[in-house]
């Protein structure tokens, strides 16, 4: 199956960030849970973004998926590579049960 | 099994089990990352692994992984770092696309001639020598 463009999201920062089907596809059969709205939103309007502390310009942006009293908070995480300057690529997504170290980017309402 | 990695940030993803909802937790080692199935909490699905170069021993040594599984990790990793294609790195191995996309897989059982090219093809990788003793 050939690679497609399959959506552009504008983010934060003014990046941009492409979203290819070989990713995507990827990110989907590896987690069921993802899917192409929540990947979009959590882009458009993360609650966080957290640059990778190990992995070099890979950018984590997260939105918060499940937060219920008595339990923690359950985040749903998109993983970007930052290719260039203003230009990020989807390299996955999934559901997380904490947020990784890292330098913070953005903070929500900060 | 399903796997991929960006060599240019150094990140694999491994996914022993497709299509299982999972969360995303912490393991003892800070750069390895485990995918638990939401249902069955003690069920890992996969791995997230920062640096992967650098921890791929430490992932082929540590996690609970059988032979087949093994292999296809090295058989990938050594694959995606040299950019090569499947067909490719099939042919220069001797042995057919399919049975190749099977091992990276791990669908594919061992043979003792398989192993022997794959071992011929990569004399030195101490990748492969970390996993699998060769019997001489």
């Amino acid at each position: 199956m050939r690679d497609s463009l399959i959506g552009t999201v504008h983010s934060i920062g003014s990046l941009e960030i492409e979203i290819w089907s070989s990713d995507f596809a990827h990110a989907v059969s590896g987690h069921p849970e993802v899917d192409f709205a929540k990947v979009k939103a959590t882009l458009e309007d993360p609650e966080r973004v957290i640059r990778s502390k190990t992995s070099t310009n890979v950018c984590l942006f997260y939105s918060i998926e499940v937060r219920k009293e008595n339990q923690d908070s359950i985040f749903f995480c998109v993983v970007v590579a930052v290719i260039k300057s203003g230009l990020g690529r989807l390299v996955t997504a999934y559901e997380t049960d904490f947020l990784k170290a890292g330098k913070e980017l953005f903070i929500k309402g900060i | 099994m399903n796997l991929k990695y960006i060599p240019d940030h150094d990140l694999m993803y491994v996914y022993l089990e497709l299509n299982t909802p999972n969360t995303q937790s912490r393991t003892s080692h800070e750069e390895i990352f485990k995918f638990v199935s939401k249902n069955e909490k003690n069920k890992i699905v996969g791995y997230e692994i920062e640096s992967a170069s650098k921890n791929l021993k430490f992932v082929l040594k540590n996690l609970s992984l059988n032979s087949k599984q093994k292999l296809a990790i090295c058989l990938f990793f050594l694959r995606e770092r040299q950019k090569k294609t499947q067909k490719e790195f099939a042919e220069s191995l001797n042995i057919s696309e399919s049975t190749y996309k099977s091992l990276e897989r791990a669908e594919h059982n061992i043979s003792f001639d398989t192993l022997d090219g794959i071992f011929s093809k990569f004399p030195d990788e101490t990748l492969l020598n970390a996993v699998f003793q060769k019997v001489s």
